[in-house]
């Protein structure tokens, strides 16, 4: 142990007790004495003297001998010894098996919420893709795992009012969805979603009455999904529609006043833009034919047939057209030409749907080459055909072949 | 404002972390250690007192070693509750309580700025050698700093709960 004298009262003291002061050692009340004469202020602090031969972490005595040093602290060997290879507590070690332990059987016990909710998202992002078999079964095994969460229950019945969607059966979604409005008020979307359905429901069965040529139903049904959800792109349809029928009932004119509106609701949409323009394009042919303009109506048959070289029904327009300049004027090669077209649109005509048109429109315009008289489908039909045969064997495609 | 004492008692886990984590890595670096404090009233609030290494690495690793700590315990331990509580609000008291300790824990794994002094001192002298990670620990001493001023705004709280909920959800999210 040493000793160190105080500067300011003389008296000797154990070091460990003592502080230096500006390199002055101190004993405390020295120091405190210091403290208060200089009004609370030291322009240093001061430092406590460490005594180098006792032990700071065991306050063992060593006599003269220096001890070794750690972080600048005399230590003795055992203490040496320990402060190279320090240990942690055993309540610090406890501690943390006991924590780890809880998390895990934590996760254990909680392992039925992390299936669920990876079932969920995985669900959500089936949903997302319009899959809805699969984002059903998803969701119903995670509603399974934890039966006592509302939401997952809630979200698995909406993708079960989906389901049938799927499969295209619009009018069972959009009741199933409407049921689930009723029973859950609060979420307001499940009505809009329900009327959405049954929009989608209108438009699927008008497409059916479009492809088979019955325009008036598909215009009637597509009022009804307008009505249900009114929507820029179902008027749109409706609109298209309406411009078919327009051209069935040989009003031409107001089907071009008609189609000439479209674009405007179109948007971006490339292929519905293409849509339009046919739309447009046959609506104009059909004008032309309409009002007797021949000669307009063989350049636009032309126009469109070099836009679609390899549509039957774009050959076929160009051969009426002809075969109407030959029933005016007589001349020949009008007639010639007309029945190379023909001949033409005939070998292109390969698919069933093709053919069938094909042979409709062929009747029609080998009767106008053989009594050289122009009439409109719909009086050829009045004349040679019964009205229900009528609407059966016309197809899609010969929506450019009524003229 | 709630005195820091306060937040210390009531986060006292994450200060035994903390102090548990430089103890590791001076175990790791065979830095001698002189004094161990994992929990006090007072500030420091806790403490390990040890040599200063010879090599820069050592000490880098010591500074930094509760902020790998933490957070990975915090991660560990928060993620267990996480759904139970935070996505199907279910009234777990073992969630609840493992989302404090997790939360408590990633509350103290920022470095302090002691620790960033300590690191930054021997970065000095590493530095004059051109010692690369020594260079580097000053940007990380001033991001050190910044955190621990970003605890007026409750940082190191918002710290906790990302790990602890925000990093397990989004992971789940991938899944």
């Amino acid at each position: 142990l040493r000793t160190i004298t105080c500067t300011d009262c003389g008296r000797e003291f154990p070091m460990n007790g003592t502080l230096v002061l500006s390199g002055e050692p101190l004993c405390r009340p020295c120091l405190e004495a210091r403290w208060i004469a200089a009004n609370k202020h030291f322009p240093e602090p001061p430092l406590k003297a460490v005594d180098p031969t006792v032990c700071v972490k065991c306050g063992a005595d060593h006599g003269d001998q220096e001890l070794p040093q750690v972080a600048g602290m005399p230590v003795c060997d055992e203490c040496y010894q320990k402060a190279q290879n320090p240990t942690f507590p055993t309540w610090v070690k406890m501690s943390l098996a006991v924590i780890l332990a809880l998390a895990g059987f934590s996760l254990a016990h909680n392992w039925r919420f992390f299936q669920a909710y990876v079932e969920a998202e995985r669900g959500k992002r089936e949903a997302q893709a319009r899959h809805y078999h699969a984002a059903y079964a998803l969701l119903a095994s995670a509603s399974r795992r934890v039966p006592e969460s509302a939401e997952l229950a809630f979200r698995a019945r909406l993708i079960a009012a989906c389901v049938p969607a799927e499969d295209g059966n619009y009018e069972q979604s959009s009741r199933l969805m409407a049921a689930l409005a009723k029973e859950y008020p609060e979420q307001r979307f499940l009505a809009e979603q329900a009327r959405e359905l049954s929009a989608v429901s209108y438009a699927m069965q008008a497409r059916e009455a479009s492809k088979k040529q019955d325009h008036a139903q598909a215009v009637a049904l597509m009022d009804k999904a307008v009505s249900e959800y009114p929507n820029p792109t179902l008027q749109l349809e409706r609109d298209i529609y309406q411009v078919c029928y327009l051209m069935d009932e040989d009003r031409s004119d107001e089907a071009l006043a008609l189609a000439r509106t479209l674009p405007d609701n179109v948007g971006d949409d490339k292929d519905l833009q293409e849509a339009v323009n046919a739309i447009i394009g046959s609506a104009e042919r059909g004008a032309a034919f309409e009002r007797g303009d021949y000669d307009t109506f063989l350049a636009k048959a032309k126009e469109f047939q070099a836009q679609h070289p390899d549509e039957p029904g774009a050959v076929a327009q160009v051969a009426s057209a002809l075969a109407c300049k030959y029933a005016v004027t007589g001349q020949e090669p009008y007639k010639a030409q007309a029945l190379e077209m023909l001949d033409k649109a005939k070998k292109l005509a390969v698919q069933d749907e093709d053919k069938e048109g094909f042979k409709e429109y062929e009747e029609r315009i080998l009767h106008r080459l053989k009594t050289r008289q122009v009439i409109s489908k719909r009086e050829y039909d009045r004349r040679f055909r019964s009205a229900t045969s009528s609407a059966a064997t016309a197809p899609a495609a010969t929506q450019e072949g009524r003229s | 404002v709630i005195p820091g004492w306060i937040i210390a008692y009531l986060t006292f886990p994450g200060i035994i972390v903390h102090e548990a984590a430089h103890l590791l890595f001076c175990k790791l670096c065979r830095v001698p250690v002189l004094d161990v404090c994992f929990f006090r009233r007072g500030n420091p609030a806790g403490y390990v007192i040890h040599e200063q290494p010879k090599t820069f690495l050592p000490t880098f690793l010591i500074t930094v070693g509760p902020f790998l700590v933490n957070s990975l315990l915090c991660l560990v331990i928060c993620f267990p509750a996480i759904l139970p509580i935070r996505v199907f609000h279910q009234n777990d008291v073992l969630g609840y309580f493992l989302s404090w300790l997790g939360i408590s824990i990633g509350m103290h794994a920022f470095p302090s700025n002691q620790d960033a002094k300590s690191m930054l001192a021997h970065a000095t002298q590493a530095a004059k050698g051109f010692n690369l990670l020594a260079i580097l620990s000053y940007p990380l001493a001033g991001l050190i700093y910044l955190a621990n001023l970003g605890s007026v705004i409750w940082l190191d709280y918002l710290y906790g709960l990302a790990l602890g909920f925000g990093l397990p959800a989004l992971l789940l999210q991938k899944l």
